[in-house]
C-alpha cells in the first residue's frame, strides 16, 4: 500500500525526537555553602567587626561570591520615616576548585542607621549555575 | 483621560452606526428568499435528523447550494436561508457533501448519535481563506482539513467545557497549548513551549500589542467575549509576521446575526477556589443587515487558596496561613461595543473594546519572599501590594469588499496599553525614598493596519496578497525602570498561493518581506552618595536605533489521501526582532530581581521548522499526530554569566545571547467511541528543546503530560433535545528535570478533574449549564510553567466551578 511509507516516516520522525537526542552530561547543578558565621539573629554593634566564615563547594567548580549586605527593616509600614544612614556593603570575590572556605572580617561602620539587616551571599559555578542563602541579622547600640 | 477618550470611541461607533444605512443603500437582506416571500418555518424532528445552514465566505447563508448525504442517496438543496434539512436518518457513520458553483466541493464524515444534530457549514472561515471549506461542529477537537499547518478551531462550548479564571486555562485542554500563570487571573500563552514573543495574539486578524515579553504580563482579553477562535500551531509568519514562531491564537468575529432579532447572552460563573463571581451580559440588535453589539463582563475574585500551610524558599519556611496565598486576589472590568453592516458590496465592522484588570502578586514575587511580609496579612478581595493595574484599550475597524474575482480586506486598529505596578518604595542603595507608590508605568500606543487581497486566478489556484504596517510608541513612569521610551515602526508584504493538485492534495507557498525599525532613548539614573546628593548618572540605557530586514517562505501540502486519512506537510521559516529591553537593558530587572544585560549588536532570532500532521477518521476512532522539529540559527535567551553585578542586591549579571537551537516533540490526540454515548480520549505532548552550543535545555519547555478523558452523552429521554455530558479527566504530567541554568525542577504529579454540562433547549435557544470540579483529590503540586514555580509556591487546591448561560433571542 503507498501510505506505508508515509507512516514510516511518521514513526522514525517520532523515533528521533525522543531517542536522537541522548543526554549529554551537562552541569545544572548548583552550588553549595555552609555558612558558619553570621548566625540567623545574631546582634551586631555599630563599629564592631562581623566575622563571615563559610565554606563552599561545587560539583564542577567554584566561580565567585558576592556579599551583599543591606538594611532590611523597609518591610515594616512605616514609609516615610528620618532617614538616617543606612549601611550598605557589597564585596566580591574570586574561588576556583571544587571546594573552598573563605574567612573574612567585615567592618561595621560607627554612624549608621540601627535595626535589621539582611545578610546575603550569592555563589556562582563555573557554569553560571547560582546559590542565594540570606541571612537576618541585627544591628543594635 | 481614558474615560473620555473611551466615550468618544463609544460615541464615534455609535455614528457609525446610524449612518451606515446612507452607505448601504443597495444592501441585500440576506434572509428573504430572492423573489419568493418569506422563509418559512422548519420543523426538525428530535431525533435522526441531521440539519444545518451552509454559509459563504462571507458568513451570509448561501442559498441553492447542494448538500449530499452519503453521496447520492439523500440529496438537497439549501433554501433560502441557506438550510437543509434531512431526516430518517440511523446513527453511525456518514458522509456530508456540500457543493456550489465556484466553491468547489466539501465533503465531511460525521458520526451521528440517535438524536439530531446540526451543523454549521462555512464555505470559508478563516481570515486566510486558503481553506476550501469548514464543517465547524461544537467540541470538535479535530485540526481543520486542507490546511499544512495544524490549525484548530474552539467554539464558545469549549471554552465551557474547559473553565478558567482566563483564556488561556481553558485553551489549555488542548494538545500542545499550555497556560502560563501568574496567580489565578493572569495567563500567558504557550504553544508548543513557546511563549512570550514566540507567540503571536490577534483579535480579528489585528495582532495584540501589551508587554508580551514580560515574565509577570498576561493576555488583555475578555474570555467571555470569545465565541471562536482559531489556533495554529507552528510557523504563522508568512500573515502574523515577527513572532510567530511556536504559532498564533486569532479571535475571530462573532457570527454576524442572520435577519431582524434582538439577542441577549448572560453568562454567569462562580468558582470556589478563589471564590471568583462573574458576570457577562450581551445584547444585540440586529435589522436590515446592521448590528450594534454590546458586551459588558466583570469579574472579581479572592485570595486563591493552596493544599499546603508553609512552602520553603532560600531555607527559609514560609508560613501560608489557612492555605491562602497571600494578595492573589484581583478584578477584571471588561467592555465591547461593537457596530457594522453588511450587504451585496461586502461586510464592515468596528469595534471597540476596553479591558481592565486590578491584579496582586504574591509578596515576594517582586524582590525576594520574606515571611515579615505575610505575618499581618488577612484574607482579600481587594489586592494591596505589590500590584498591577492594566487597562488595554482596541478600536478595530474589519471590512471586507467584493472585488472582481475574489474579495479585499482592510483592517485598522488602534490600541493602547496602559500598564501600572504599584508597589511600596523601598531603596537597595543610598537615594531617597520615593514618595509615590507607582513603580512602574508603561504606555503603549499601537497603530497597525493591513490590506489583504484574495482572489481565485482559475478554478484551482487562489492568491492571497497583501501589506500591512504598524507604529508603536512606549513611554515610562514610575520610580523603577524596566524599559527605555522607543518607537518602533515597520512594514511587511506578503504573497501566498494555494492550488488543488491532482490526487486530492492541496498545495500552499508563500512569501513574506518585512522591515521594521527600533529608536530606543536613553535612560540615565541617579546614583546616590547619600539621601540629599547625586553624584553621577548612570547610564540604564543607550542611545541607539537600528532595523532589520527579514524574508521568510513558507510551502506546505496536505493530501486527502482517502475517506479517513488526512496528511500534511509544511516547512517553513519564522523569526522575531529582537526587542528593545533585549537590545538595551542594563539593571536589576525588578520582577526576576535579576540583573539583566542588553546587547545592541543580537541579530533576528530565526527558526526553521519541519511540521508533519497525520489525521485518521474512522468510524469510532479520530486520530491525530503533529511531530515537529525547528531548529534555531540564533536562538535569543537570557544567559547566566558567573559574574557578578555591581548593583546592590542583585547576584551575578544575565546577558541577552543568541545560540543555536533545536526544538523538536509533538502532540497525539486519539479518541474511541465505545459506543453512542461513551467516548474515551487520550492526548499527550512531548518537547525536547536544547541549546546547541552549550548543550543545556532551553527553558520554560513544559514537560511531557498525557490527559485521558472518559465522557458520556446519554439521551435524557424526556427531553430528547437536551444534550448531557459528564466527563472525568486524569492529566499526569511528568517531571521535568531538563532545566535551563537556574530553572528549578519540578517533579511529576496527577490531577483529577470531574465536570458535567447541558444544554437544554429553551425557545430559539438552548440554555447551558455547567458544574465542575478541578483538581478532585486537593493534590500540592507545582507546575513547571507557573511564574510563582521560582518562588517553589504550589498550584492551587481543590476547586468546583458552577457555570450557566442563558441566551434569549426574539425575532421579528
Amino acid at each position: 500500500m503507498k501510505l506505508k511509507p508515509i507512516l514510516y516516516l511518521f514513526v522514525l520522525f517520532l523515533g528521533f525526537g525522543i531517542t536522537g537526542c541522548s543526554d549529554d552530561e551537562i552541569d545544572t547543578e548548583k552550588p553549595t555553602m555552609t555558612v558558619y558565621s553570621p548566625g540567623a539573629e545574631q546582634v551586631f554593634r555599630p563599629g564592631q567587626n562581623l566575622n563571615f566564615i563559610a565554606e563552599f563547594s561545587d560539583n564542577v567548580g567554584l566561580n565567585a561570591f558576592k556579599i551583599d549586605i543591606h538594611y532590611g527593616g523597609d518591610h515594616d509600614h512605616k514609609k516615610h520615616e528620618e532617614e538616617d544612614e543606612k549601611w550598605h556593603y557589597v564585596h566580591t570575590g574570586e574561588l576556583s576548585g571544587r571546594s573552598e572556605e573563605v574567612s573574612m572580617e567585615i567592618d561595621i561602620p560607627g554612624e549608621i542607621k540601627t535595626g535589621e539587616y539582611h545578610f546575603m551571599i550569592f555563589l556562582t559555578d563555573v557554569s553560571g549555575n547560582e546559590s542565594i542563602a540570606a541571612i537576618t541579622i541585627n544591628i543594635e547600640h | 483621560m481614558s474615560n473620555r477618550f473611551c466615550l468618544s470611541v463609544c460615541f464615534f461607533t455609535v455614528l457609525i452606526f446610524l449612518t451606515l444605512p446612507s452607505l448601504q443603500g443597495k444592501a441585500e437582506v440576506w434572509n428573504e428568499p430572492r423573489g419568493s416571500g418569506e422563509l418559512e418555518e422548519l420543523t426538525v424532528p428530535d431525533r435522526g435528523a441531521l440539519y444545518g445552514v451552509v454559509f459563504d465566505e462571507k458568513g451570509l447563508p448561501l442559498p441553492g447550494a447542494n448538500v449530499y448525504l452519503d453521496t447520492g442517496r439523500h440529496g438537497v438543496q439549501t433554501d433560502a436561508g441557506g438550510r437543509f434539512i434531512f431526516s430518517g436518518i440511523d446513527p453511525g457513520e456518514h458522509e456530508l457533501v456540500v457543493s456550489y458553483l465556484g466553491y468547489g466541493k466539501a465533503s465531511r464524515s460525521l458520526i451521528l448519535g440517535p438524536q439530531s444534530r446540526y451543523v454549521e457549514i462555512h464555505m470559508e472561515a478563516t481570515d486566510l481563506m486558503l481553506d476550501e471549506v469548514v464543517v465547524s461542529e461544537a467540541g470538535n477537537l479535530l485540526p481543520v482539513r486542507g490546511r499544512s499547518l495544524e490549525t484548530r478551531l474552539v467554539d464558545r462550548r469549549f471554552i465551557e467545557e474547559n473553565p478558567g479564571t482566563t483564556l488561556m486555562q481553558s485553551l489549555a485542554a488542548l494538545p500542545g497549548i499550555n497556560s502560563m500563570d501568574i496567580g489565578s487571573g493572569i495567563s500567558k500563552p504557550v504553544i508548543r513551549g513557546m511563549s512570550h514573543n514566540r507567540v503571536v495574539f490577534a483579535e480579528n486578524g489585528i495582532k495584540q500589542e501589551g508587554h508580551q515579553w514580560g515574565s509577570d504580563h498576561g493576555l488583555e482579553v475578555d474570555q467571555y467575549s470569545v465565541e471562536r477562535l482559531e489556533i495554529i500551531k507552528g510557523p504563522a509568519a508568512l500573515i502574523y509576521g515577527s513572532d510567530a514562531i511556536g504559532g498564533a491564537i486569532n479571535i475571530r468575529p462573532p457570527s454576524v446575526p442572520s435577519g431582524n432579532s434582538f439577542r441577549t447572552e448572560t453568562l454567569l460563573t462562580g468558582r470556589s477556589n478563589n471564590s471568583l463571581a462573574a458576570l457577562s451580559q450581551m445584547a444585540e440588535y440586529s435589522r436590515e443587515g446592521r448590528f450594534l453589539r454590546l458586551r459588558f463582563s466583570a469579574q472579581d475574585y479572592a485570595d486563591y487558596t493552596v493544599p499546603a500551610d508553609s512552602f520553603t524558599y532560600n531555607n527559609w519556611i514560609i508560613p501560608v496561613k489557612n492555605g491562602i496565598l497571600a494578595n492573589t486576589s484581583g478584578r477584571d472590568v471588561s467592555m465591547t461595543l461593537s457596530a457594522g453592516a453588511r450587504g451585496n458590496w461586502g461586510v464592515t465592522s468596528v469595534t471597540a473594546s476596553s479591558f481592565r484588570q486590578d491584579a496582586g502578586f504574591f509578596p515576594g514575587s517582586h524582590g525576594l519572599p520574606d515571611a515579615s511580609a505575610l505575618e499581618n496579612y488577612t484574607y482579600s478581595r481587594t489586592p494591596s501590594y505589590p500590584k498591577q493595574k492594566i487597562g488595554h484599550f482596541k478600536l478595530i475597524s474589519n471590512t471586507s469588499l467584493f472585488m472582481p474575482g475574489g474579495w479585499l480586506d482592510i483592517d485598522i486598529g488602534y490600541q493602547l496599553n496602559h500598564r501600572r505596578e504599584l508597589n511600596k518604595p523601598h531603596v537597595h542603595g543610598a537615594g531617597p525614598l520615593p514618595d509615590h507608590d507607582l513603580e512602574l508605568e508603561l504606555v503603549l500606543h499601537t497603530v497597525s493596519s493591513g490590506i489583504r487581497y484574495n482572489f481565485n486566478l482559475d478554478g484551482d489556484k487562489r492568491l492571497l496578497a497583501g501589506f500591512d504596517g504598524r507604529w508603536q510608541e512606549n513611554t515610562k513612569g514610575g520610580y523603577g525602570f524596566l524599559l527605555p521610551d522607543y518607537h518602533e515602526h515597520g512594514l511587511g508584504a506578503f504573497s501566498v498561493l494555494n492550488w488543488q493538485g491532482r490526487d486530492d492534495m492541496s498545495f500552499e507557498a508563500g512569501i513574506r518581506a518585512d522591515w521594521s525599525v527600533v529608536d530606543i532613548s536613553a535612560h540615565y539614573e541617579e546614583v546616590w552618595t547619600d539621601s540629599n546628593t547625586i553624584s553621577h548618572y548612570r547610564e540604564r540605557s543607550p542611545e541607539f536605533d537600528t532595523s532589520f530586514f527579514n524574508f521568510t517562505a513558507n510551502a506546505g501540502v496536505s493530501w486527502d489521501a482517502g475517506d479517513d486519512l488526512e496528511l500534511r506537510m509544511n516547512i517553513g521559516s519564522s523569526y522575531r526582532t529582537p526587542n528593545a529591553i533585549e537590545l538595551s537593558a542594563n539593571g536589576i530587572h525588578h520582577g526576576s530581581f535579576r540583573h539583566e544585560m542588553g546587547d545592541t549588536t543580537l541579530n533576528t532570532e530565526r527558526a526553521y521548522q519541519l511540521d508533519l500532521g497525520m489525521v485518521v477518521e474512522k468510524e469510532r476512532l479520530r486520530l491525530v499526530i503533529s511531530p515537529f522539529l525547528s531548529y534555531f540559527s540564533n536562538y535569543l535567551f537570557l544567559r547566566p554569566s558567573g559574574n557578578f553585578s555591581f548593583l546592590p542586591g542583585a547576584g551575578q549579571i544575565y546577558i541577552f545571547s543568541q545560540t543555536r537551537a533545536i526544538h523538536l516533540g509533538g502532540e497525539v490526540y486519539a479518541a474511541y467511541s465505545l459506543t453512542n454515548e461513551l467516548e474515551l480520549s487520550v492526548t499527550g505532548e512531548f518537547i525536547w528543546a536544547e541549546d546547541l552550543r552549550e548543550n543545556f535545555p532551553l527553558p520554560f519547555i513544559p514537560p511531557p503530560a498525557v490527559k485521558s478523558d472518559l465522557s458520556y452523552s446519554p439521551p435524557l429521554l424526556p427531553w430528547p433535545e437536551a444534550d448531557l455530558r459528564f466527563s472525568l479527566s486524569v492529566r499526569s504530567v511528568a517531571g521535568q528535570s531538563r532545566v535551563a541554568r537556574n530553572e528549578p525542577e519540578t517533579a511529576a504529579y496527577t490531577l483529577f478533574n470531574a465536570g458535567f454540562t447541558a444544554s437544554l433547549p429553551a425557545g430559539r435557544s438552548n440554555i447551558r449549564l455547567g458544574l465542575f470540579v478541578q483538581n478532585l483529590f486537593d493534590k500540592r503540586y507545582k507546575n513547571h510553567l507557573s511564574f510563582y514555580r521560582r518562588l517553589e509556591l504550589p498550584e492551587p487546591g481543590r476547586n468546583v466551578v458552577v457555570t450557566l448561560g442563558i441566551p434569549v433571542e426574539i425575532r421579528e
